[in-house]
């Protein structure tokens, strides 16, 4: 007990007075977070809508894909991504390997599946409703999407917030392709493996009070946003 | 307005819809009856352009409906729905944001919205959300939706479904006002006689997937045999 006691006073210590590493790996986690959940949402959110809606050959096995990848293991896709952009790799000649842009990469490829999977079932689940009274109404395509996507943006939310639970919780894709190089890929659940390994508990608390503030402040807007357009 | 010939549409081998014939003129207001399962919510599907003909050609507002439905001709139809559907958001925004995405003047917009959530009484409930409101307003709504379309062509499937006996005539007179001052073309469906002799001019006989039999709806009601057969209590009306 007291090694959790001293570990919680040395972390409060911390961020009073502030760390600038501390600081940097903050920064960068939000910053491969808000990338990460950007490109995921630009190329889920309409695959989903299209899985949701449309009837073509090989949509099934889209649907299969979407749902396998929800259970991606973080450390199999970082293994691919780093055996892609190694030197030698098909795309190492980008020479992206140990910077944020694998890191986005591999996020993207944990989180994307997601979005497109739980976009897609909601999609599908309000088609029957949905789709005669839209077209009743006269829209064009765009505006048919635009009111779709309208009414089922709480289930939008739900996959955002389930989108960001995995950025935020994801550690193993993140050491492997990121490095966790200081001040370079150093991200805070990667940090907070660092720490513990070094029997720096304090550290690691610090940074998992920061983590978990986050965490929650992100998941209680959205949830408030969902809650206050489930009134409307 | 509608033309169809050898109209029909199936399901999977089987057919719901079969070998329909039938031509309704604009400006004219018309009836569908029949049993339940008489395919008379797909034919209303089928006019409203929800779903496309299997067989036969399909002629709606000039246009001959096949792949591609031009959106100018799908903004001149406006539909009740027998389950009635609704956006998610308030009674106003209902009636309003399909007015909105045919880009309406802000004042014309108010100006329709308000006009027919008053003569559906529905002006109480303007702010209220949709998911809160009573089977009698829901039915209320979904008129004053459709009409402040200033549809062409009008399709109501048993609009009064869910209203009560008192207020289903109310509601019947202030329809027929509307229709009255609005003119269109009006194919309705309903299991009541009363509707179809208060509302309609034409009545089509629907059984098993086919028109069996059709005209003046006063003249069908008095002598057909099967429409007797379908409101047995017509004869105290007539």
């Amino acid at each position: 007990m007291d090694l959790i006691w001293h570990g919680l006073q040395e972390a409060w210590l911390i961020l009073r007075i502030g760390d600038a590493e501390i600081y940097d790996i903050f920064k960068l986690s939000l910053y491969i977070a808000f990338w990460t959940m950007s490109i995921s949402l630009i190329l889920g959110l309409p695959l989903g809508l299209l899985l949701g809606l449309s009837r073509f050959r090989g949509r099934s096995m889209l649907f299969v894909l979407a749902n396998v990848g929800m259970g991606f293991p973080p450390t199999v896709v970082g293994l691919w991504v780093a055996l892609f952009f190694w030197r030698s790799g098909p795309l190492g000649e980008l020479r992206w390997i140990y910077t944020p842009k694998t890191m986005i990469v591999a996020e993207v490829i944990l989180t994307f599946p997601i979005i497109v999977a739980l976009v897609a079932a909601a999609t599908q689940s309000r088609r029957d409703k949905l789709h005669p009274l839209l077209l009743s109404l006269g829209l064009t395509p765009m505006q048919y999407v635009w009111l779709y996507v309208r009414e089922i943006r709480l289930s939008i939310l739900a996959a955002v917030m389930a989108g960001f639970g995995r950025v935020f919780s994801e550690v193993g894709a993140a050491i492997m392709v990121g490095g966790n190089i200081k001040g370079e890929t150093r991200t805070m659940t990667t940090a907070i493996v660092l720490e513990v390994s070094k029997g720096d508990f304090s550290r690691a608390l610090a940074i998992s009070f920061i983590l978990l503030t986050l965490s929650l402040l992100i998941t209680t807007f959205l949830t408030l946003l969902q809650q206050s357009e489930s009134q409307k | 307005m509608i033309e169809a010939s050898g109209l029909t549409w199936s399901s999977g081998t089987k057919n719901i819809l079969e070998d329909i014939n039938i031509s309704i003129s604009p400006g004219t207001r018309w009836g569908l009856v029949g049993p339940n399962g008489a395919g008379k919510s797909t034919l209303l599907m089928l006019f409203a352009l929800l779903l496309r003909p299997t067989a036969g050609e399909l002629h709606v507002l000039g246009a001959c409906i096949g792949r591609h439905i031009p959106v100018v001709i799908r903004r001149q139809i406006a539909i009740s729905f027998q389950q009635p559907r609704f956006l998610t958001g308030t009674v106003w925004q209902n009636v309003a944001i399909p007015l909105q995405l045919r880009r309406l003047s802000r004042q014309e917009i108010r100006l329709r919205v308000g006009t027919w959530l008053d003569r559906f009484d529905l002006m109480d409930l303007a702010h209220q959300p949709v998911h809160t409101l009573s089977g009698g307003e829901q039915a209320r709504l979904q008129l004053a939706r459709a009409l402040a379309l200033k549809p062409a062509l009008l399709l109501l499937d048993e609009p009064f479904a869910a209203v009560d006996a008192t207020s289903r005539s109310i509601l019947k007179e202030r329809l027929k006002s509307a229709l009255a001052d609005a003119s269109p073309t009006l194919v309705m469906i309903s299991h009541d006689y009363s509707d179809m002799l208060d509302l309609t001019e034409q009545t089509a006989v629907m059984l098993g997937g086919r028109i069996v039999e059709h005209g003046p709806t006063e003249t069908l009601f008095r002598h057909s045999k099967l429409v007797q057969t379908l409101f047995p209590t017509l004869v105290h009306r007539i």
